[in-house]
Formats: C-alpha cells, structure tokens, sequence
C-alpha cells in the first residue's frame, strides 16, 4: 500500500455567471487524475502553465477542494477527515512554495518561522521549541548568525532553505513542492536542489515535486507524470521519460530545452 | 515575406563596418543609499555589439546586467540612479553627452527594449492596435490611418495569425507568449537598429521561449537588427547569441565568442555556471554541480576578486588581495581572472 493514493480527482473553476450567480462557464483545471506515492519516494508533476499539476499538488493537501476523486493519505481518507482531523494529518504531510518571498511572514525572524508549526501543533516548551529549529537551520545551511533576521534580509536562495527547514519542522513523511527552486538563480537553484535531494535519503522523505523544467527533475525525482490541459499524458521513469516517450507532447517538452551549446559548433542533425 | 523592403529605412546613413554600433566604455552606475552616499552597482564595464551581431549579457541576479542594459537605454535616471563614470557610444556619438530629450528620442528609432513581463509592459486599456500605432505616430510621424496598417504589418511580421482582427483586441486576450510577440511588433515598428531584450524568455514556458527565439532569430536574419540579450540562462544563449559577456558583481568577468566561452571558459564563474545547467541524461550521480556561496550585494563586493570566496580556485594572499582587470586573452577575448594562465577549466562538451 502507497503512502499517497490518488484516484480519479477532478476540479474545475467557473469563469462566468450569470446575473443570479450561477455557473454558467467552467474550466476544467484537472480531469480524472489518478496516481499513487509511495514512502520515500519523489513523483514530479510536469507540465506548461495551465496544465493542472499546481491545483494536484494542492488538491492532495486539500489546500483545494477537488470537486470529486479520492485521496487517501497514509490509509487515511484526507476529503473526508473534519478540520480538526485534518489538521493533524497536515503534521503528515507540508508543502514548500515557488516564492518565499511571499510565503514567509515578513515580520516573523527566522527563527520563529521554523518555530511557528511546533507552537501550533506540539506542546513543546519553549527551549525545547528553539533547540529544534536551530537544529533544523543548521540541517538546511542556515547558520546561527541568521535565526534573528528577517526575511527581507536574506536572499531567495537562503529563505527557500528556511521555508525547508519550516516544513520539516514536524517530521513530516510527505512533502508537496511546488515549483521550489523556480524563482532562484542557477547556481543557487543547484544547491537547494541538492539539498532537497540529501534530506530525502537522510530521512526518508516523499516528495510530489510539481515542476515545468524536465532537465531538473532527473536530479530528483523516480518517476514522472507529465501532465497537460488537467490530463496526464504519460507516466513513467526518469529513464523512460528521457529516452523513450511514448507520447509526441512529452517529446516535444524534451525537444524545446535548451542545450547549453552554441548552435554553430553543434553537430548537424541527420535530416 | 512581403514586410521586408518596408523596414529598409532609406535614410539610413551606410554602417561604418569598423566601428561597433554599441561602445559601451567605462560605464559605472551608481545608486542612492542613505544621505549623499552612493553605491556602486555596475563597475567599469565594457563591451561592443556590432552592428547585425547578437551578444549576450549574462549574469545572474544581482551582477548588473539589467542596471547596465537600462543605462544603455538611458534610462538610469527613471530608475533612481546615476552615471557616475564611462560612456555610451552609439553609432559613434557618445549618449551620456546628450541632452536627456535626444537620449529620449533615440529609443524606438535607434533602440527599443522588450521586457520579462510583457503582460505589464503593455497597458491593458488600450487595443495591442493602439498601443503600435501610438509609437510609430509618436517616432515616424505617420497619420493614423498608415500608422494602424504599420500596426498589422507589424503583427503579421511577428507571425501572430488573424493580424488584421487581432489588432483591435486588448492585452488580456492574448497569452503571455504572444503578448511577447507583441511587444516585438512595437518594438521593430519604428526599424530601431538596436533590439534590447531583457530576460524576454524567462517568465515563458519552454516550448514558447522555442518559438518566440525562433522569432528573433528570423528578425535578425531579415532585418540585420542588432540584438542585445540579457539573459541568466546560458542555454538561451546558445540558442541565440553569437559573443558571450559575461557578468558578475558589477562587473564583465569574461567576453568572448559563444563557441570559445562555452567550450573553453577562461574564469571559474563561467566554469560554474556552465556545469550548473541542468540538461537531460547529464548528471550520473544525480547531482548537480552547484557554486557555493551567494552573490554579494551590490556595495557588499569583497576585496581583491569579487568572486574569490566562491571560488574553488582562488588562493590566498593573491585572489583576496588583488583585483584583477579584464585583460585581452586572445584576439576578441577577454577574462577577469589573476590566475587566468594557470588554469584549464572545463566547459561544455560539444556531444
């Protein structure tokens, strides 16, 4: 049995209502998806703008409600646990975003960012609170130096290790990532995905990386779902992925990444 | 395509194949930071775009590329700053001497500059029609009537469908990669020499940055329009451009032809930022080679070599200490690297 079953989800957005407000127009965000997770393990989402794989990742967290599909979280049904129960799965199961800019409070230091989850759901004392998070920032790169800082006096790169070290917090088994290193430059963008990748074997961890860049994701992830317009086109290994799509989407998504190799000294393709 | 002859510009005096039609020399941009201080945020920086040649200017947040394009536009003072030092010479005339009104008029007939976020930079009251032929009445005095068809042969040369219909919509009904499109109709409108992209490709997903690279590589082919790409992605790069400057803290660390740069790197930042590039069935360990550190912010540089602390090559007593200059390499390159004679860096493999 996986750690995370998800079958048949659906979520569709009005557009348009009428003058008694109702839904006249729907966008179907994600149609009839269904996948498993397993401990341990790092599934990516992959696919352009548009295509669903942010609303799945949220869905799952029921950060969203989907409109109809199962998620089954570590045996446990997530839609139909009452918000107190929820809210103690959530301990389970955390989620980093694109921006930490944005989904770090500004006016918390860093230090209380990580210690906010166990105030909320442990009944740690303080010293025992702070000894934790220091813990967790120095498993992150984050040295002492920066616990009474504030976000705005860290760089992308730095806050998104404290967004890390945030959801690591309560030990979670599962850990939805939403586009985490988009936003970061390149040699910073390496180095927290190497992060993510150390602190996946160290504990355990199981990742939905939800990602649109397929040159990153062999460095993280087991499996591939790609995914377009709320569909899954295919899913499969990194592997299979790479060097044997079955579907022409994915081979197009492979075919427009850039190489990093001026297009005069490249070799001629065979036409 | 039928376009073409329009964008000759008869009065265009003959390109004077020796001098580049950029010359940005010396340039130093310095910005407020507290009372009567300055901090300094692109130091020195030097580098040519000939005339029909695309160069990239690359570095990642916080190097100064977009500090330096937009001094090249004249556009430092909306922006806060100032010039502090250096010149910019176009087309033989130096920008920094003119009055501001002439810098002012150069952009769009001489220059015009595309944008990360096209979706803003377009203003979403006005038809995509409107906004055009606003500029090509403003730069080419053109009537209303010749200015609106200059407006569709526009859009039909960035090779948006439907252009005689299309151009009477607003904004919000075109998606992000054909807003670009737009933005490049405006731009190309006025047969600007100068084309000034700043992370045009960025906020796009990547079979649209396919087609809208494709795009400016078929301008330029048509058109001979010079192209300046600020860009942090050096797989864009290769995709495009045919000389490579690199930048980092402020300043050009190396310059040279993409193929030299890419195969043969002559600094350690260059070295990094190649091998940090995620590319399919490249990594066999599952890692990526990642640079170690953050880049200093602007008035944070360290002593001696901006780069020395992140540096894997650096020594010290040397790298710490002196700060190295962008010393000639060979013909048409440049490196700023103390220890640019001992080393072999490696770079891309061309497989």
């Amino acid at each position: 049995m996986s750690l995370l079953e998800v079958a048949n989800l659906t979520k569709s957005f009005s557009t348009r209502r009428d003058f008694l407000g109702r839904r006249t127009g729907w966008t179907h965000a994600v149609k009839d998806v269904s996948f498993t997770l397993d401990a341990g393990e790092c599934l990516a989402v992959v696919g352009e703008s548009g295509a669903g794989k942010s609303t799945v990742g949220r869905m799952v967290l029921r950060l969203i409600e989907p409109d109809t599909g199962t998620v089954v979280f570590d045996g446990e049904d997530v839609r139909a646990a009452k918000p107190a129960r929820l809210r103690a799965m959530r301990r389970g199961m955390q989620m980093i975003f694109q921006d930490p800019h944005s989904s770090l409070d500004p006016r918390m230091t860093v230090e209380d960012a990580v210690i906010e989850p166990l105030i909320v759901h442990t009944d740690l004392d303080r010293a025992t609170r702070r000894a934790r998070a220091q813990e967790l920032l120095d498993k992150v790169g984050i040295g002492s130096r920066y616990l009474g800082r504030y976000p705005a006096e860290l760089s992308g790169g730095q806050l998104q290790r404290v967004a890390i070290a945030r959801a690591l917090t309560l030990e979670p088994k599962m850990i939805v990532c939403d586009e985490p290193v988009a936003a970061l430059d390149v040699s910073v963008r390496a180095q927290v995905l190497n992060l993510l990748r150390d602190l996946q074997e160290e504990l355990g961890l199981a990742y939905l990386f939800v990602c649109h860049d397929l040159a990153l994701i062999e460095v993280i992830s087991d499996r591939v779902m790609v995914m377009r317009s709320g569909e899954v086109v295919e899913t499969g290994t990194v592997d299979q992925i790479y060097t044997a799509p079955s579907q022409d989407y994915t081979r197009q998504l492979l075919d427009a990444i850039p190489v990093p190799v001026p297009r005069a000294a490249r070799p001629a393709h065979p036409a | 395509m039928a376009t073409t002859d329009t964008l000759v510009r008869p009065d265009r005096a003959p390109v004077d194949p020796t001098t580049p039609l950029l010359r940005v020399r010396d340039l130093t941009v310095q910005f407020p930071a507290g009372r009567k201080e300055w901090v300094t945020a692109v130091d020195g920086v030097s580098f040519d775009v000939a005339a029909g040649e695309s160069v990239a200017l690359v570095g990642e947040s916080g190097s100064g590329k977009t500090v330096s394009s937009l001094a090249v536009m004249g556009l430092t003072g909306d922006t806060g700053g100032r010039i502090a030092r250096g010149s910019v010479e176009f087309d033989g005339r130096d920008l920094t001497k003119l009055p501001h009104k002439q810098w002012q008029g150069l952009r769009g007939t001489g220059m015009g500059m595309i944008f990360q976020q096209p979706i803003r930079s377009l203003n979403p009251a006005y038809t995509v029609g409107d906004q055009i032929a606003e500029s090509v009445r403003k730069h080419l005095g053109l009537d209303r009537k010749a200015a609106m068809a200059r407006a569709v042969e526009m859009l039909e040369l960035v090779q948006i469908p439907r252009a005689a219909d299309r151009v009477r919509e607003y904004p919000h009904a075109f998606s992000g990669g054909m807003c670009q499109r737009v933005m490049i109709a405006m731009v190309m409108a006025c047969n600007p020499r100068l084309l000034i992209a700043d992370e045009p490709t960025t906020a796009l997903d990547v079979t649209v940055q396919e087609t809208i690279l494709d795009l400016l590589r078929d301008l330029q082919a048509q058109t001979g329009i010079s192209l300046l790409f600020v860009t942090h992605d050096l797989g864009v790069v290769a995709e495009l451009c045919e000389r490579v400057v690199v930048m980092y803290a402020g300043e050009v660390i190396e310059d040279g032809r993409a193929d030299e740069v890419f195969f043969t790197p002559q600094h350690p930042y260059t070295s990094g930022l190649l091998a940090s590039i995620p590319r399919p069935g490249i990594s066999t360990d599952r890692r990526l080679t990642a640079i170690p550190g953050r880049i200093p912010a602007a008035g944070e540089w360290p002593a001696g070599c901006h780069f020395h602390d992140r540096c894997t090559h650096a020594v010290a007593g040397l790298c710490d200490v002196t700060h190295p200059s962008l010393a000639a390499t060979a013909a048409g390159r440049a490196a700023r690297c103390l220890r640019v004679a001992d080393l072999q860096l490696e770079g891309v493999s061309a497989s």
